[in-house]
């Protein structure tokens, strides 16, 4: 509909245009605001930092790599068990009815080295059935968990090496009726060796098991026995890798040289016009017409290094980086206006922004050298590969991510014709992401510390200035990476 | 929940209440701000600000008055505070843009409607849009803008005068005003 007003209306039309113009924020504005009314009760994203930080951490502790059983431990109160030590069970050729276990017999046998068996990377169906007939050989009651359903009654060859190992193969039939099978082995179940002689003979030869072998506890005691084991397997599991023997920290400082590309922002692509920055070839010629020179950068942070297998350690940290490069300008007598050329986030277009700057990119009064820098706070996330080295002295290549906080800095942005510098912090995109190459030698001093030294590249993904700027500034620099590391 | 019972939670802390009175009015503060603001995210930081004051200052509202007005009145004064602490508002207030600011007819955003008129006013340089949208929008007079903005009136008047001229002269190129002869005839954007 429309309304018709004379010159006088003026303010009346705006105000009533206007008064209808509503925007929808974002919630992070919301977010924010809570966070400052409400200091006690911070918005959660710092907890699910900290959570998914605490959540790596945790997930690689707890996931020993290891795989196969290397030691086994001694139950110093094994009740009347029977001296054998599961050291491997694993063969490709074994069948799905036929099982094979190795049964140490020098050393202690417990109910948590048999159970810890069946962790072993075998097939499903082959595991219960080893462990029911090492839990029967070992005397554990059966019937102690759900593999009870495992009828284990012709076991009919065994032979016991010269070397110690007790090597049972068991042919279990498992009959289709389930209601044929039993708990356990049967009471007149014998083992027997590949030379036809009785499994408890040749172990009873070897001195290791005192009294009979398979001997099968009392039904009646199969419930009390299956709670101790269930108890014992509970506070007794196989302690993996002390988490303290696979972390470290590390401090670490890295002097680099730093600089900036610079091409043209292209998420926002406005029509041609008649504008310098517009122009995508006068962009490109950019680094011809200004005179900018790479400077010294600083990087200092601490990390947890997490060692999750004898070639990769994965890190976190957090970084303090300061980013630099220099500017040679030149000082004017007056203030000058002059425009940036800007772009609209919420229709494409670009405008000019007036701007009032006494710094020129030509020759003018005196020289002056103006410093683009940013201060950050990042939380580097990565991975260390070790590529050779043992012992003392390791060599590593790493790769981290960054997610970066630009808390501060100094800007000065171009002006859209090119002839003067402006100030432009306010600019600065606050949230950034950055990447991190480097490779590095480590070398063992003593006490669990190590020195390590190395170059690194540091590369900004985003641009250092928001959306606005008609054009990308992406830093990098290059640097040598000099770090101490320490073990809890 | 009703306008009282914002208020009296919000008053008393309470996050729910407080979440729902900034529901009500943010989309109308943020347009506010907007006007005001060299971009969104400028907008919505002095929304930001403007509702933390609000929040805070909440207990000195006696009712008198629409609270959307005393909300307003508050986001305003934040719009312009923040403006102000930004070292190139002062010169930008002062300096003459009307030789340096041509309105080409490629700058003038096409959009629609609703916010045309919006989008034409922050084309206007920062001391003109200002001037313009604290006189001719908020209502405040000269003497009251110069105080704000610590200028002279003569200068807010001035202002606002050539504020007004590139303003027509971006609304009639965009051909949202039409400018036969000596009579301007506006084509508003509320539509029934």
């Amino acid at each position: 509909m429309e309304k018709n007003y004379n010159t006088d209306n003026f303010e009346q039309f705006l105000r009533e245009t206007t008064d209808d113009f509503r925007m929808y924020p974002s919630r992070r504005v919301w977010h924010s605001l809570y966070n400052d009314l409400h200091p006690g009760r911070k918005w959660p994203s710092f907890a699910v930092l900290l959570l998914l930080i605490t959540s790596i951490i945790y997930i690689g502790v707890s996931n020993p790599t290891e795989t196969g059983i290397s030691k086994t431990k001694t139950i110093p109160s094994a009740k009347t068990f029977t001296s054998l030590t599961v050291a491997k069970v694993s063969d490709p050729s074994i069948k799905n009815n036929s099982q094979i276990a190795y049964v140490n017999a020098a050393t202690t046998v417990t109910p948590s080295v048999i159970y810890n068996s069946s962790s072993l990377a075998v097939s499903n169906n082959i595991r219960p059935i080893e462990s029911e007939v090492l839990k029967n050989v070992a005397n554990i009651t059966p019937g102690s968990t759900d593999r009870n359903n495992i009828s284990s009654n012709e076991i009919n060859k065994g032979s016991l090496p010269d070397n110690g190992l007790a090597y049972v193969t068991a042919e279990i039939k498992t009959p289709s009726d389930k209601n044929f099978l039993t708990p356990g082995l049967d009471n007149n179940t014998e083992l027997f060796a590949d030379n036809g002689n009785k499994l408890s003979d040749l172990l009873s030869e070897k001195e290791v098991v005192k009294k009979s072998i398979i001997t099968l506890a009392s039904t009646d005691n199969d419930y009390e026995d299956k709670a101790w084991i269930d108890n014992y397997l509970l506070y007794n599991k196989k302690p993996s890798r002390n988490w303290k023997n696979r972390m470290a920290y590390q401090v670490y400082v890295t002097p680099s040289v730093g600089y900036r590309t610079l091409k043209k922002n292209t998420t926002y692509s406005p029509p041609p016009v008649n504008s310098i920055l517009a122009n995508p070839r006068q962009v490109n010629t950019m680094g011809y017409t200004m005179n900018h020179q790479n400077a010294l950068n600083l990087e200092a942070g601490t990390s947890i290094i997490l060692n999750i297998s004898k070639k990769f350690n994965v890190k976190a940290g957090i970084q303090l980086n300061y980013t630099n490069y220099t500017i040679t300008a030149y000082e004017l007598n007056h203030p000058t206006s002059t425009t940036l050329m800007l772009n609209d986030l919420n229709n494409g277009y670009p405008y000019l922004d007036t701007r009032s700057t006494t710094i020129a990119n030509s020759p003018g009064l005196s020289s002056k050298y103006l410093n683009n820098n940013t201060y950050q706070v990042s939380l580097p996330v990565g991975v260390d590969y070790k590529i050779a080295g043992k012992n003392k002295l390791k060599w590593y290549a790493g790769l981290t991510l960054q997610p970066t906080y630009v808390s501060g800095g100094n800007s000065y942005l171009i002006s859209s014709d090119l002839k003067n510098y402006v100030s432009g912090d306010e600019m600065i995109r606050k949230l950034n992401f950055n990447g991190g190459l480097e490779t590095f030698l480590s070398y063992k001093i003593k006490n669990g510390v190590s020195l390590t030294a190395g170059p690194q590249v540091r590369y900004q993904f985003l641009s250092t200035y928001s959306k606005q700027i008609t054009y990308d500034e992406k830093l990098y620099n290059y640097g040598i990476k000099l770090g101490m590391t320490k073990s809890f | 929940m009703t306008e009282e019972q914002m208020l009296a939670g919000s008053i008393k802390h309470n996050a729910a209440a407080q979440e729902a009175l900034y529901n009500r009015f943010s989309p109308r503060m943020l347009g506010v701000c907007y006007r005001f603001a060299k971009n969104r995210e400028d907008a919505e930081d002095m929304l930001q600000e403007g509702y933390i004051k609000v929040f805070t200052q909440l207990h000195q509202y006696r009712g008198e008055g629409a609270l959307e007005g005393w909300i307003r009145r508050i986001v305003v004064h934040t719009c312009i505070n923040i403006l102000k602490k930004n070292k190139k508002f002062a010169d930008s207030v002062d300096i003459i843009h009307a030789n340096s600011i041509h309105v080409r007819e490629d700058m003038i955003p096409s959009i629609m409607q609703a916010k045309q008129v919006v989008e034409c006013i922050r084309q206007l340089p920062l001391g003109y849009r200002t001037v313009l949208n604290l006189y001719a929008i908020e209502g405040f007079s000269h003497k009251e803008i110069a105080t704000i903005l610590e200028i002279e009136e003569s200068t807010s008047r001035s202002q606002y005068t050539r504020a007004k001229a590139m303003l027509e002269d971006i609304l009639i190129k965009k051909k949202i005003i039409l400018k036969p002869n000596t009579k301007v005839t506006y084509i508003s954007a509320v539509s029934t």
